[in-house]
């Protein structure tokens, strides 16, 4: 318990170091902040710098940090150029969307990939395995963009099955509260998929892969020797020591999942994290940008740490240093 | 098996009922977009969406038409000018409320000119009215004086500027407060034919009927959403699939391929904008007219509009775009002429006397290949494009050119910077003419001459041109600067493209008028089919 | 064994395409021939390049030879020849289409791949060589030294990635494909440095290690020849699979504008350019895009391991 804590305590140590380097990088990036300002030729240096100094950016780069570092403490975590509120008001709504699709990405992704996994490893070398093997290694090698926007194309745009596009319909609001659980759902299921898909391929073929060492190993075949039942071996004996190494592969991909994919939300329109992030980064939204930097970077951190304690708990011959 | 059997009764039921959703009458239409808007307060909007959007839901004194000199009553009933013509008083209307049931007053303008000029907001486009408005008075509710430091020809245009707002709701926070509080963007109050109903970031704004307008009679269309969709591919589907009804800037190619659609049409009309090769004249390969000239020559123009814009475009000339009045007719395009350009490198120095198909020259003692690189931003798909074809000509005359993309922030800094050889970029004219800023001497240091020309006959027309009362004078003095700049070529002007927008049959095409003001020009008039 | 085998195959396949990759290619991948006349022709047009004594070359749709004329038709308009200054007719296809710029898509992907994995494959050298350096500092020096290793390498994992991207954008003056493959290297190492790591850590402990440390071996020796050996190959084979993460990746930078710089083509910058014209010229992506995907099924089908 002591060193989980400790762990979680280098974790925001960690994020605070990154987003303070990022911080600091933005102010030295020769870059233009308010550029769209700059393509308007009648407005006067003079204007510009009046606007800049109006967001605090003419101070010394130290002054800055400490603003920053006062704003943290103060729960704002900066205030958002563009959007004209609390950073942390910013990445909490974002934040929403993001689960909203990722959550069930990371359940059907996981869920759907074991499943496919030990089915695969258990019919090896049949023409079956090998065809959906490949299946997913093309899936895993289509980038997701063209995934998202040929799901569009064919599910929605020809087939008409599901929205092309946002989280809601126009008329939510006067719904009932089934049929708002139905129209979520609804506009959820095609970026859901699509932002699962590659991981749920990579799980497939690493529960795949990682099922058949285990089936080859001397205590399963002593098993079969025995003469135990075969589905009684393998569910007992394989499948949970199979299963094991998918718990670093859950701390890996739960940044892909709760982070935000910025290819997804921006086919999808969805106000996620990953738009968001680069919104922040394309439009010089400093305050932004650092804060979703120490957000999303203690995400990574914490998902690296969460695999690490899922390890111990499974197998208790490691334990955390 | 018969876990099987259900689970696929429930998968083609549920398909089903997703495929049978019934279609709702639609009273409403659906306008697309890539971005969102930046903010309801007009005082902080910086994109042009944005201004389209919000001239629907906030009135103005007057309504500017497309020749940018015509304008006809809204807010203002009538306006006279007084004798010496230094001051205008405008008559408001007795009937215009804001949503919130408050009355809108020339008292609402008056304080509207406040916030407009003052320099803790800083609002883009203070610079003019700064300049040239001494002072806005309300004489009471429905009189409103404004006084001119100087009479000049763009008194009504530079005072319609003003976006008016509710000033007992924007009175309760200070000015410098403004573009740190979200405050505006909730519930905005207004007073135009729609208003806002909710704005959801990234996702809708769905305006409806203000039933507190005062012309009852609009708008015909009661409810209008705005539906935003960051990717293109994905905006254009919608929209041809009909769940979009209005597509603002359709690519060239889509609009080519379903041109003659039983479903929608495209509406084109000339962008007051152009694009261009900026040469920067710091670099001493471009600091001869001549070679610029050559280059000019030597750039297929007219095959890059019918190749990549499939014809959307016209040719430019000058700094003033073909439909705008200042704009000199008597001046034709370069035409492609590759040998008239190689001549003209001849004799500018350039030849290949090493044999290796790169013209080269001595400058300074040393012998230097004409090689140059061209920035451009990476986010503009046509301008790669252009660039590759503007590459693949300028080859032909032995030059050869080098293609960098950059980030758009990264791009413009390079620009402010004057850190490139050669930039291909555009500009959106200003409504009213003047140069200074883009080709002025003075302008080199802190302005956006970004390719440093200097031309002191050029610095003093301009400077005499600017401020002429007259406008039929002004033109020839205007039509002769551009003579100076078509001469010189500080910029190959390339092209002026063709706005083409999509829109859908289920409008009347008839009550629709769209041109550069803005593509909802009349938005409050349209009618459904 | 099998595993090493099948990746010099597939390296004896690679090398034999980058060399000829040039050869091969029908057309000129950078200029077209007609920009006009051969602008976004879809999958298998055939057009006549019509050559004239005097040298000069007319791209036609069609033609006929009539008395002493040849008559064209072309894009935008028609034309004629005569019959005299003929020299011959040949008769051009174009397999994929052609591209808006009217360059043909086949020599371009054919180009773009020689592009795309030398790309990949230097950058995933560069990281190999880094992980390897973190990893086999941490694995044998241990203690703080390994403590601070791995905490960069945490923070490179952390760190926001199209962020550092732009910040090497920014800087750098110009972008060239060394800058590419540097920065693609440096941000896909950590994988590789944690392998190693923790194959040394666990080789470490292994009997032959132990028995050699009580002969009396020095440790750096062990160290590098009889630790190092072991814990590289494993993540040796990890190489194809990152090589074809890496083209995948390049797709993304180009968008942003830090690929390689137009002209020249990849894979990558070819299907994510697509993605924006995709409603009008759709046949684009297609053969990058299958042979991205048979790249990375090729380069797994190297690097899997049989039991």
């Amino acid at each position: 318990m002591r060193v989980i804590l400790k762990r979680i305590f280098n974790a925001i140590f960690l994020s605070f170091g990154i987003s303070a380097v990022v911080f600091l990088l933005l102010r030295v990036l020769p870059s233009v902040s308010f550029s769209d300002l700059y393509l308007n030729p009648r407005l006067s240096d003079e204007a510009i710098t009046r606007i800049k100094s109006s967001y605090g950016l003419d101070k010394p780069v130290l002054v800055q940090f400490f603003v920053w570092i006062k704003e943290i403490a103060m729960g704002n975590f900066g205030f958002s150029f563009i959007y004209r509120k609390p950073v942390i008001d910013c990445i909490f709504d974002a934040f929403l969307s993001t689960l909203i699709i990722g959550l069930p990405a990371l359940i059907y992704s996981f869920g759907l990939g074991i499943v496919v996994g030990v089915q695969l490893a258990r019919k090896k070398g049949k023409a079956i395995d090998k065809l959906v093997s490949s299946f997913l290694l093309i899936l895993y090698s289509i980038p997701t963009f063209w995934v998202g926007i040929i799901f569009v194309l064919v599910f929605s745009n020809v087939l008409g099955f599901f929205p092309p596009s946002g989280l809601r319909s126009f008329n939510f609001s006067e719904m009932s509260f089934l049929e708002k659980i139905f129209d979520l759902f609804w506009h959820i299921f095609l970026p859901s998929f699509t932002l699962g898909i590659a991981p749920m391929s990579a799980v497939a073929r690493f529960v795949r892969t990682h099922t058949l060492k285990v089936l080859s190993q001397t205590y399963v075949k002593m098993a079969k020797a025995k003469g135990l039942e075969e589905r009684l071996i393998f569910y007992r004996h394989v499948l949970p020591n199979a299963l094991l190494p998918v718990v670093t592969l859950f701390g890996l991909y739960l940044p892909v999942f709760l982070a935000g994919s910025v290819v997804v939300e921006e086919i999808f329109s969805i106000p996620g994290l990953g738009k968001l992030a680069i919104d922040s980064i394309f439009q010089r939204d400093y305050p932004l940008t650092v804060g979703i930097t120490l957000f999303v970077s203690f995400i990574v951190i914490l998902g690296n740490l969460i695999s690490d304690i899922l390890y111990t708990i499974f197998d208790p011959r490691i334990r955390l240093e | 098996m018969r876990v099987n059997q259900i689970l696929f009764f429930l998968v083609l039921s549920l398909l089903l009922t997703l495929g049978c959703r019934k279609e709702v009458k639609r009273n409403y239409i659906v306008i697309g977009s890539t971005i969102d808007i930046d903010s309801f307060n007009p005082y902080l909007s910086t994109s042009l969406f944005t201004q389209d959007i919000l001239d629907r839901v906030y009135l103005r004194l007057a309504v500017e038409h497309e020749d940018y000199r015509t304008f006809t009553p809204l807010l203002a009933k009538r306006w006279e000018w007084s004798k010496d013509s230094l001051q205008i008083t405008f008559y408001l209307r007795n009937d215009v409320y804001w949503t919130d049931g408050v009355k809108t007053t020339a008292y609402d303008v008056e304080y509207s000119f406040k916030a407009a000029t003052s320099p803790e907001l800083a609002w883009l486009n203070a610079e003019d009215i700064v300049r040239n408005i001494e002072d806005v008075k309300a004489l009471n509710e429905t009189t409103l004086v404004v006084k001119y430091r100087y009479v000049y020809p763009y008194q009504v245009m530079d005072i319609n500027d003003v976006w008016i707002i509710p000033r007992h709701i924007y009175e309760k926070i200070p000015f410098s407060e403004w573009r740190k509080n979200g405050f505006f963007d909730h519930n905005p109050v207004t007073n135009g034919p729609y208003k806002v109903a909710r704005w959801e970031r990234g996702q809708l704004i769905e305006l409806v009927k203000n039933e507190r307008y005062f012309d009852k009679n609009y708008p015909k269309i009661e409810r209008v959403f705005v539906k935003i969709v960051p990717n293109e591919s994905n905006l254009t589907l919608q929209f041809l699939n009909g769940e979009i009804d209005v597509l603002p800037s359709v690519s060239p190619s889509v609009a080519e391929k379903y041109e003659g659609s039983k479903n929608f049409k495209f509406v084109k009309y000339p962008h007051l904008a152009y694009e261009y090769i900026g040469w920067n004249q710091k670099n001493p390969i471009f600091a001869d007219k001549k070679v610029r000239q050559a280059l000019s020559y030597g750039i297929n123009v007219d095959e890059i509009i019918n190749v990549i814009l499939k014809g959307n475009a016209v040719r430019s000339t000058s700094p003033f775009p073909s439909t705008f009045w200042a704009h000199n007719e008597k001046l034709k395009p370069y035409p492609y002429d590759i040998q008239r350009a190689k001549k003209l490198l001849s004799e500018a120095g350039w030849r290949d006397s090493d044999g290796d198909g790169i013209l080269d020259k001595v400058i300074g003692g040393k012998k230097v290949d004409f090689k140059f690189t061209l920035i451009t931003n990476a986010e503009n798909q046509t301008r790669r494009e252009v660039a590759v074809a503007i590459q693949n000509d300028l080859l032909k005359l032995g030059v050869k050119m080098e293609i960098q993309l950059y980030e758009f922030n990264t791009f413009m800094r390079h620009i402010l910077d004057r850190n490139f050889d050669a930039v291909l970029s555009g500009w959106r004219i200003a409504t009213k003419p003047d140069l200074s800023s883009l080709f002025h001497t003075e302008a080199i240091k802190s302005g956006h001459n970004i390719v440093s020309y200097s031309n002191p006959y050029f610095d003093k027309l301009n400077d005499s041109a600017a401020v002429l009362n007259n406008l039929a004078s002004a033109k020839k003095i205007w039509d002769e600067i551009q003579e100076i700049l078509y001469e010189d070529q500080p910029y190959t002007f390339l092209y002026e493209p063709v706005r083409i927008n999509g829109i859908s049959n289920r409008i009347k095409i008839e009550t629709v008028k769209m041109n550069s003001i803005s593509f909802l020009f009349n938005l409050h008039e349209w009618e459904l089919r | 064994m099998m595993a090493q085998r099948k990746i010099f195959l597939v390296s004896i396949f690679v090398i034999s395409y980058l060399a000829f990759a040039d050869l091969i290619a029908p057309f000129d991948p950078i200029m077209s021939l007609d920009r006009q006349n051969l602008s976004s022709l879809p999958p298998l047009t055939r057009v006549y390049e019509i050559n004239l004594k005097d040298g000069r070359k007319v791209i036609a749709f069609e033609y006929v030879k009539e008395s002493e004329f040849v008559y064209y038709t072309q894009r935008f308009s028609r034309g004629r020849v005569k019959l005299e200054d003929l020299k011959n007719v040949r008769s051009l296809i174009f397999v994929f289409g052609t591209d808006n710029l009217g360059r043909d898509v086949l020599s371009r992907t054919i180009y773009g791949g020689k592009i795309s994995l030398l790309i990949g494959i230097i950058a995933s050298f560069i990281a190999l060589f880094v992980g390897l350096i973190v990893g086999v500092f941490a694995g044998y020096f241990g203690g703080i030294a390994d403590k601070i290793l791995m905490r960069i390498t945490d923070v490179f994992l952390a760190f926001p990635k199209l962020f550092l991207v732009l910040v090497v954008v920014s800087l750098s003056q110009r972008q060239t494909i060394f800058s590419l493959i540097l920065i693609l290297g440096l941000l896909s190492w950590m994988g590789i440095a944690r392998f190693i790591r923790a194959e040394f850590l666990k080789l470490k402990n292994m009997e032959f290690v132990l028995a050699l440390e009580s002969v009396g071996f020095p440790e750096l020796r062990i160290a590098l020849k009889h630790i190092l050996p072991n814990a590289v190959l494993p993540a040796l084979v990890n190489i194809p699979l990152l090589v074809g993460d890496l083209i995948l990746t390049e797709s993304i930078l180009s968008f942003i504008g830090f690929g390689v710089q137009p002209p020249t083509p990849t894979w990558g910058n070819m299907i994510s350019e697509a993605e924006k014209s995709l409603l009008s010229t759709w046949w684009l992506p297609i053969l990058p895009g299958i042979l991205i995907s048979a790249t990375v099924l090729i380069m797994n089908w190297a690097s899997e391991v049989e039991e």
